[in-house]
């Protein structure tokens, strides 16, 4: 399977990621070979074998439906690049 | 060319639990921003996620509701974009296995058939949090109270064919998911919200055309106008002989139209993938079986039962039922008051909905009990007090605290049933107007409602009307022997 430059920006714009024109042939290539990899492993023969979403073997627990008050909104917000009124504040987006 | 409309809706629900699907935050709607949100839904790093055990229960009630199947073992994902309200950059939702699969449910359509819509898939996941455009000048404002409430996705097969059907079967889910009690469907709190994917296609053939995606509609009647809307502009596309887009669009309420989100476009590639922080939830049939016990008498059964039962008319049937709230209220009432089912009926739909529709209050509101409404029809229907008078009574005992009997001993509201008084009175009025009498006499019998009028007025009004008219007739009567 070959990787293009144009996957590369794909991926790059889904993840939100900047990366230099001069890298971009290094990750072409880097995700190339993982891919690869990952052909190798589809040879593998797998029709008997039911899929698996998690590799412990247990189920998960659930919690009663309990609220608890707790507001550490000053403390969480002291982390914020911005906020001000109790808002987080981010740049401007609208659709 | 004629062409066929073909949607299918995916419902929002929210769910009615006090704490967030995998945070202990409280889901209580409309607190200061941003303080009910915890570590677990501000997505900090090294938190995990516990799955509300309550949101399970109520998935898994609308399954059994809508003879779907119910995943022995369902898997959460991660649904990956980036948005500021999004703190995580996934939303934790499902994707291969739901936990609800292959139901379906009946509508009403316009001819008063029936039509049966299939219901692929329901499946929980966490509600995003607020974003504000217009708080500040330069920036976007965000509120995460909402992020992580739980919310149930039902998704529809595209068996909806007129924007009358879509609005249909959103009020019966919306009906459903009130009667289940799992959720409050407030559609203005966003309770309640619905996308449609709307396309067309040649009349008669099986191959579905490319949809649009509509977003942001928040009541019946926005999605009966989206759709419209919708349907009107995609059919002026395809009759140019252009070919439809497949995107995403926003319907604006205000403007009665539909536009296209053209950021989002870029970003539909979620890249699903199970999370690893989520072990699969296992129901058993036992549990199964446990909720299926638990399920409400629902819309349909009600309306057979009150016929049968308590002989009410169907249409009353059919509107009592409606609203869950009105039933559980006309069950209490005729829990204390069982002389005349129908009379009860009656009251409640045009008395007592009458005064809620005036005021544009839900029953919910009301501080009225069962127990007091009981009390002022079995006056009515003992003759205690008129109509009119129990008008009076009704609008006083919302208004106060007071019981039926204190309000008509207070205001001298009982009505005068005693014939010996009623006489006295009309003896007054067949003496002060002997014109209107001899009037009456002579055969021109519409002045008796004059006279019954006045007759009333002297009463203040609370003259038992059917005693006055008959006592009258007779009274005047005896002015011809003289």
């Amino acid at each position: 399977m070959t990787v293009k430059k144009s996957d590369i920006n794909h991926i790059c714009d889904l993840s939100k990621l900047r990366i230099d024109e001069n890298e971009i042939s290094i990750f072409t290539k880097q995700i190339s070979d993982i891919l690869n990899m990952i052909n190798e492993l589809e040879q593998a023969d797998t029709n008997n074998i039911k899929p698996m979403a998690h590799p412990m073997n247990m189920s998960q627990r659930l919690r009663k439906d309990e609220a608890i008050l707790n507001n550490d909104r000053d403390l969480f917000q002291e982390n914020a690049i911005d906020s001000e009124d109790g808002f987080y504040k981010v740049p401007k987006v609208i659709d | 060319m004629k062409w066929e409309t073909v949607i299918g809706l995916e419902l929002h629900v929210q769910l009615a639990c006090e704490s967030k699907i995998f945070s202990s935050s409280s889901t209580k709607y409309g607190m200061p921003q941003n303080t009910q949100a915890s570590l677990v839904d501000l997505g900090y790093p090294g938190v995990l996620p516990v799955l509300n055990h309550q949101a399970v229960v109520m998935a898994i009630k609308f399954g059994l509701a809508v003879d779907a199947e119910i995943a022995e073992k369902s898997i959460f994902a991660r649904k990956n974009y980036f948005y500021p309200d999004l703190p995580k950059g996934y939303q934790i939702s499902q994707y291969e296995l739901p936990i609800v699969f292959n139901g379906s449910i009946e509508i009403p359509i316009h001819n008063k058939s029936m039509k049966t819509i299939r219901i692929t898939r329901a499946h929980l996941e966490e509600d995003a949090g607020k974003s504000i455009h217009d708080k500040f000048h330069n920036a976007s404002a965000i509120d995460l109270n909402r992020a992580g409430t739980p919310l149930l996705e039902i998704v529809s097969e595209p068996d909806l064919s007129s924007s009358e059907e879509a609005s249909s079967y959103m009020q019966k889910i919306h009906q459903l998911v009130r009667y289940l009690k799992i959720s409050d469907g407030n559609m203005q709190e966003g309770s309640f919200r619905c996308d449609a994917n709307i396309s067309l296609r040649p009349l008669g053939s099986n191959d579905l055309g490319t949809r649009a995606e509509i977003k942001n509609i928040n009541s019946f009647k926005f999605v009966e106008k989206a759709i419209e809307f919708e349907v009107e502009r995609q059919k002026a596309i395809l009759e140019e002989g252009e070919s439809v887009i497949q995107e995403t669009r926003l319907y604006d309420s205000e403007k009665n139209e539909t536009r296209s989100m053209r950021s989002k476009e870029e970003a539909n590639d979620y890249r699903y993938f199970p999370d690893p922080d989520l072990l699969p939830i296992l129901v058993g049939k036992d549990l199964i079986n446990e909720i299926k016990k638990e399920l409400p008498e629902l819309f349909d059964q009600k309306v057979h039962r009150y016929i049968k039962q308590y002989s009410i008319r169907k249409v009353d049937a059919i509107e009592i039922a409606k609203n869950v709230d009105i039933a559980e209220f006309f069950e209490a009432l005729i829990h204390h008051f069982n002389e005349n089912y129908q009379q009860a009926a009656n009251w409640l739909l045009s008395e007592l909905m009458g005064y809620l529709n005036k005021e544009n209050i839900s029953i919910k509101d009301l501080t009225i009990t069962a127990d007091a409404s009981a009390d002022l029809l079995q006056k009515i229907h003992e003759n205690v007090v008129s109509a009119s008078m129990a008008k009076i009574i009704l609008k006083q005992l919302i208004e106060t605290n007071d019981s039926v009997d204190e309000i008509i001993e207070a205001q001298g509201l009982k009505q005068i049933s005693d014939s010996t008084q009623i006489e006295s009175i009309i003896m007054e009025v067949l003496e002060s107007f002997p014109d209107q009498r001899d009037q009456y006499l002579s055969g021109k019998e519409q002045v008796l409602g004059f006279l019954i009028g006045q007759v009333m007025k002297k009463s203040s009004g609370k003259a038992n009307p059917k005693m006055v008219n008959e006592i009258l007739l007779e009274k005047i009567e005896e002015y011809r022997r003289i």
